[in-house]
């Protein structure tokens, strides 16, 4: 219990300067509603949140899964072919320091306003830092293992398939913690500026109709979301780092 | 088993010197040596004589920028394809994910042998190390992990053994312990042994012939052979025997 | 070796704006993907021009009041979490979640509390705020355990111990942080202005997207990548001149 408040503090006092400035300010409903207003809107029309949350969660996960999985493979393909790793590498770094989240627009355009976009652009943005990550952490191996592979006379598939991926696990991830977040914040946005459903549709659309409680509501569904995911990835990123060092 | 023969050996690499240009430094040679079958060889120096050079060069690692290098007759490169070179540096290198059995596995898969039970629990029973076999490196100590790697370089029998300063990382108290195990595993099979290092204590207990190398370019100054019988008890160093023949290496080393 | 690997980016570059101004010129993958020669254009058209530069003065006044308030909070809630470790678990839990919130889902409250003209610098200060948190309280913490232990047998106080050298010490990383942080405030800014801000690069961004404009979307997207490249780029010429100076040299 006292874990609970030490860690959690910040969000119960929160709420409650939320609580209190709402009942100082005496806010119409259309500018801020209560806490309470929220809950209850949640709790009393649970259909309405369940199927863009499934739709968000749903496209963040395979997004990620796509996204995941390209920069996986070019990753392997750049250890594989110094011409490869020498012209992507670069590129992947520049393209991960500029705010890709701009490229979504571009995307949506590109694709034009349907779900699928959504999948794609999700899949583009995590692409990015799993190619980076994976790129990263299949070079950092242990001090002189390469020479010792070499040594031993291994194939590049052997030290890649018994020295450079294993060596790399951690990095990958990394990689999916950084983008379990970030394909639910792609999947938003996208869904956000093309109303093709989820959360972020939800939130556009109530706020247009000045239907506040509903809006907050799917805000936090959508950071319990994020959350949720976070620590998820967290954990695994953390069980991969030890299984690596102490074993099972 | 293998016999080594250095001819001419030089090696050199293009630094940069100043903003522009770039200047030949040579790191070592000429060298000729020339190592029979079985025997235990140390190489001492200072530091930068190029030791670890010459250990690479023999490995396959390096190429000499002239001269030859040769392993029964044979390039290192060539050892490297029959599997017949075992490795170990002061970097235990072993891989963190595999437990002790699964590193002492790894010459054999990339080998593409079988690795019998019965051959990983001998190896296993070398590096005196019964009872560990699932335990992963994180687990062990220093000391446990160098004989890991000590193992691991014997695992195919190798007709050649290349040790880079091995127990560098050490502690003097776990070292010199170190140095009794290593005696007793080589003494099961006697490879040829190319063993570098900065302790001339180290090199005496253990070598059958010692190789003094100059300041770079390193140079051999000294060939030096050491009479004493095996297996070389604890005893042995304080005799004086042992003591002169330590003073007249270390002299050897400080003559500038 | 050095010249092999500015080569190949090299190479690439040339090669991919080439197959751009083809591609485009061409009309192989439709209207999306306009010519080179295109987007360039649109620089040099007057009112284009003009409307990207007030844009740009707009998103930038928000981007850096976001980062002037994420980078001065961000590092003042670092050093109160540093000083009293009580409240350091918490704080850490915090930073974390918010970091993990989609922006967007901050969207409405900021609309609320902030308005929207205020809500791009709001969401830009945001990650600026984590970001700098984390790493002032990494930078902080990082600072040499043994160092310090001498000055606490010389009788530093912890106010001392803090000014003079464990702050200094966080230095090299607090600039790490503002690095990364500068273009966090830049994306921040511009999806803030998604939600109805009156005029910025975002709002460019979101008119020409659905109006069609494809040259003038794409212009405005290298604009605003340029803006966060260079500011990313000087700051790390900043952070690697702090970091010569400062960083210890770990034997």
């Amino acid at each position: 219990m006292r874990r609970l408040i030490l860690e959690l503090w910040p969000v119960f006092l929160l709420l409650l300067l939320w609580q209190a400035w709402v009942s100082a300010a005496g806010y119409n409903s259309i500018v801020l509603v209560p806490p309470g207003a929220v809950v209850s809107d949640l709790l009393r029309h649970p259909a309405a949140y369940l199927s863009p949350a499934v739709h968000t969660l749903a496209f963040a996960l395979g997004g990620l899964g796509l996204g995941m999985a390209a920069g996986v493979l070019l990753a392997l393909a750049a250890w594989l072919s110094e011409l490869l790793s020498g012209i992507a590498t670069p590129f992947a770094l520049l393209l991960s320091a500029t705010p890709v989240v701009c490229l979504i627009p571009i995307i949506v355009r590109l694709f034009g306003y349907e779900s699928r976009t959504e999948l794609i652009a999700i899949a583009v943005m995590t692409f990015f830092p799993s190619f980076v990550y994976c790129n990263t952490g299949l070079r950092a191996l242990p001090a002189m293992t390469r020479d010792v592979m070499v040594v031993l006379h291994a194939s590049r598939w052997q030290s890649l398939r018994l020295l450079a991926i294993p060596a790399a696990l951690p990095a990958l991830a990394a990689a999916l913690r950084v983008g379990a977040t970030f394909s639910v914040l792609v999947a938003l946005l996208a869904e956000y500026l093309m109303q093709t459903g989820g959360l972020g549709t939800l939130i556009a659309v109530t706020m247009q109709q000045f239907h506040l409680a509903r809006a907050l509501g799917a805000s936090a569904l959508a950071m319990a979301l994020s959350a949720a995911l976070f620590e998820a990835t967290r954990a695994i990123e953390h069980r991969a780092s030890t299984f690596h060092r102490e074993g099972g | 088993m293998a016999t080594i023969a250095l001819t001419g050996v030089t090696r050199s690499f293009l630094r940069r010197s100043g903003a522009r240009r770039k200047q030949v430094f040579v790191a070592l040679g000429p060298l000729d040596v020339q190592i029979g079958d079985g025997e235990f060889v140390a190489l001492i120096g200072a530091s930068g004589c190029g030791k670890s050079t010459v250990l690479r060069l023999l490995a396959g690692l390096d190429e000499p920028t002239t001269g030859q290098v040769q392993i029964n007759g044979q390039p290192p490169r060539d050892l490297q394809t029959q599997h017949s070179l075992g490795i170990a540096f002061q970097e235990h290198a072993l891989l963190p994910w595999r437990s002790v059995a699964g590193n002492l596995r790894l010459p054999f898969e990339v080998a593409g042998l079988t690795a019998t039970e019965d051959r990983i629990d001998e190896l296993i029973a070398l590096a005196g190390l019964k009872g560990f076999e699932h335990v992963r490196p994180a687990q062990l100590s220093g000391g446990m992990r160098q004989r890991v790697a000590i193992a691991r370089a014997l695992a195919l029998r190798p007709k050649l053994l290349l040790l880079d300063e091995p127990f560098g990382a050490l502690d003097a108290v776990t070292r010199r312990r170190m140095n009794f195990e290593l005696e007793r595993i080589w003494l099961e099979s006697r490879p040829t042994t190319l063993m570098v290092t900065h302790s001339v204590e180290e090199a005496a207990l253990l070598a059958d012939r010692i190789l003094v190398l100059t300041e770079r370019p390193g140079r051999v100054r000294l060939d030096t052979c050491v009479p004493f019988s095996r297996p070389r008890p604890a005893a042995l160093m304080r005799t004086a025997e042992f003591h002169r023949l330590v003073d007249e290496l270390t002299a050897n080393l400080e003559a500038a | 070796m050095r010249l092999r690997g500015l080569i190949f980016p090299a190479l690439g570059c040339a090669l991919l704006l080439c197959a751009w101004e083809v591609v485009g010129r061409d009309g192989m993958l439709g209207k999306t993907l306009p010519a080179l020669s295109q987007i360039l254009r649109v620089y040099e058209d007057g009112p284009r021009r003009a409307l990207l530069v007030r844009s740009t003065a707009a998103t930038l006044d928000s981007a850096a009041a976001g980062y002037a308030v994420g980078v001065g909070l961000g590092a003042a809630v670092a050093i109160f979490a540093h000083l009293v470790p009580l409240m350091r678990g918490g704080l850490d839990r915090m930073a974390v979640l918010v970091n993990a919130l989609p922006v967007i889902a901050l969207g409405p409250v900021l609309i609320i509390t902030a308005g929207r003209e205020g809500t791009p610098a709001a969401l830009a200060s945001v990650p600026v705020f984590f970001l700098l948190y984390t790493s002032t309280g990494v930078g902080l913490r990082g600072a040499s355990r043994r160092l310090e232990m001498v000055l606490i047998t010389l009788g530093a106080t912890r106010w001392q111990r803090l000014a003079k050298f464990q702050a200094v010490a966080a230095l090299p990383s607090v600039l790490a942080g503002m690095k990364i942080a500068a273009s966090s405030a830049m994306i921040g800014a511009v999806v803030g202005e998604w939600f109805g801000a009156p005029s910025g690069l975002g709002v460019v961004v979101l008119n020409s997207m659905q109006n069609f404009q494809i040259p003038l979307l794409w212009a405005t997207v290298i604009v605003i990548a340029a803006i966060t490249l260079s500011s990313y780029g000087l700051l790390t010429l900043g952070e690697r001149a702090a970091r010569r100076r400062i960083d210890e040299c770990d034997g």
